[in-house]
């Protein structure tokens, strides 16, 4: 991670060019500004680090960066650290109901809480070297195998005449209500729509998705449109394509 | 170790093993080997072993892997370039997980089951979306309540987060984990970067 940089161009009266590292949060930022120190961690120069802290706050908000707040209660907890190591103790004094909203109350939970975020931290980047190494791994794919296994369960026409009969019903339901004309649209072109769904596989990586997933408006168009490129997937040998029964729902399976 | 086969051909508990590992896409369970094989269990597992040796010679190309739903030839990480180059226009990968999802993954591992304020509390930053994406992702569940004080949610891993990072089962998670908390033990001293 590179280190907060501030440069200052010369004759641009003023302007500053800020380099700032991007932090998931505040432990991470603090653990960044102590690491940076090379201290040991149980003597860290409490009034430094705070000071630096609020320094990289504050060119977060000259940038106008939005600040999550957890990023405030941390600055909040360092001040509050620091005031209480300079200031004496009144003897009655009990923090517990102050320090309660801060993330820690003396040096040594600091210290604690910063093990912890470090130890998980650590084990976050192991969990990352296997995920590199499964990654590298490759699967037979399911549509490599030229094994066709046929369910003899499911036929593709109904059996009997009571069946029969429904669905010649159901058609005819379906025809009274819908007698909008079809067309392949214009408007959403084959190839505008590939791309989109071919780029929702890659982003969410293996899971099963249903025809559904990839419609926006569910008109009869878009279904049409989305049916065909599919389609076309599954041709490209990119998608499998699975309908358990007849006008069932469409399951996907992507490839790799 | 030779077989009588119905079909009369005299295979080794091994060669078997290798076909249908082969043509599967799917992990085989050790029960369904088994029985394909009639043979034990035992020999199975030896002969699965044998397999798995034979393939670590550097000039074999594929890995036997071992997941939580049983055995599944892979080909080896090393030629992972080779393949991308060979099958795939450009370079290939699924969406890796972010930075902010492994170390929220890592402290439900360990400390499993725990709550979102436990997470929170860790990481000193919010984490219902990153929970939310990964229970998407199938890799955590909620597990039940923690019967405390406003009985909140308690996560834990699932199958997939194993076979995700290529573990076999809960025990190899907790050797690793055994592994990992001796690894990240900070003694009081000695502690720069």
């Amino acid at each position: 991670m590179s280190t907060l940089k501030i440069i200052k161009k010369d004759g641009e009266r003023d302007r500053y060019c800020v380099k700032l590292p991007v932090f998931e949060g505040p432990f991470e930022l603090l653990f960044h500004l102590i690491n940076k120190e090379e201290v040991n961690i149980w003597e860290i120069p409490l009034a430094k680090i705070t000071e630096e802290y609020l320094l990289y706050l504050q060119s977060m908000q000259e940038l106008q960066i939005d600040l999550a707040g957890e990023f405030l209660v941390m600055a909040a907890s360092l001040l509050y650290l620091k005031s209480q190591l300079l200031l004496p103790q009144p003897p009655s004094f009990s923090p517990e109901e102050e320090v309660e909203a801060l993330f820690f109350g003396s040096k040594e939970e600091l210290v604690r809480s910063l093990l912890e975020y470090k130890r998980f931290k650590l084990i976050a980047a192991k969990l990352k070297e296997r995920e590199d190494q499964q990654k590298r791994i490759f699967l037979r794919s399911p549509a490599l195998p030229r094994v066709i296994i046929v369910n003899r369960q499911c036929s593709l026409y109904p059996h009997d005449l009571e069946s029969l009969k429904d669905a010649l019903q159901q058609i005819k339901k379906k025809n009274v209500k819908k007698t909008e004309m079809i067309s392949l649209p214009e408007e959403i072109p084959f190839s505008h729509k590939l791309r989109e769904i071919v780029s929702r596989l890659r982003k969410k990586g293996f899971f099963k998705y249903y025809l559904d997933d990839f419609l926006d408006k569910k008109e009869k168009k878009e279904i049409v449109l989305t049916f065909f490129v599919l389609l076309e997937l599954a041709k490209r040998g990119r998608v499998s394509l699975q309908q358990q029964k007849i006008f069932g729902e469409i399951c996907v399976l992507p490839l790799n | 170790m030779m077989e009588k086969k119905k079909s009369g051909q005299a295979l080794s508990t091994m060669a078997i093993l290798e076909a249908a590992l082969f043509l599967s896409h799917e992990p085989l369970s050790l029960e369904k080997l088994r029985q394909v094989c009639e043979v034990t269990h035992q020999e199975i597992r030896e002969s699965l072993e044998k397999i798995k040796m034979e393939l670590e010679k550097e000039d074999r190309g594929l890995v036997l892997l071992e997941t939580p739903q049983g055995y599944q030839l892979g080909t080896k990480p090393e030629a992972a370039a080779y393949i991308e180059r060979m099958f795939f226009e450009e370079e290939y990968s699924s969406a890796p997980l972010s930075r902010a999802a492994l170390e929220t993954l890592a402290i439900i591992a360990l400390k499993q089951p725990v709550t979102r304020l436990e997470i929170e509390n860790i990481r000193g930053v919010k984490a219902d979306g990153v929970i939310d994406n990964l229970i998407k992702r199938g890799l955590i569940r909620v597990t039940g309540r923690r019967e405390a004080l406003g009985r909140p949610i308690l996560y834990g891993i699932t199958e997939d987060f194993l076979q995700y990072f290529g573990l076999k089962d809960l025990a190899e998670l907790e050797a690793l984990k055994k592994l990992w908390l001796n690894d990240t033990v900070f003694p009081g001293v000695g502690e720069t970067k």
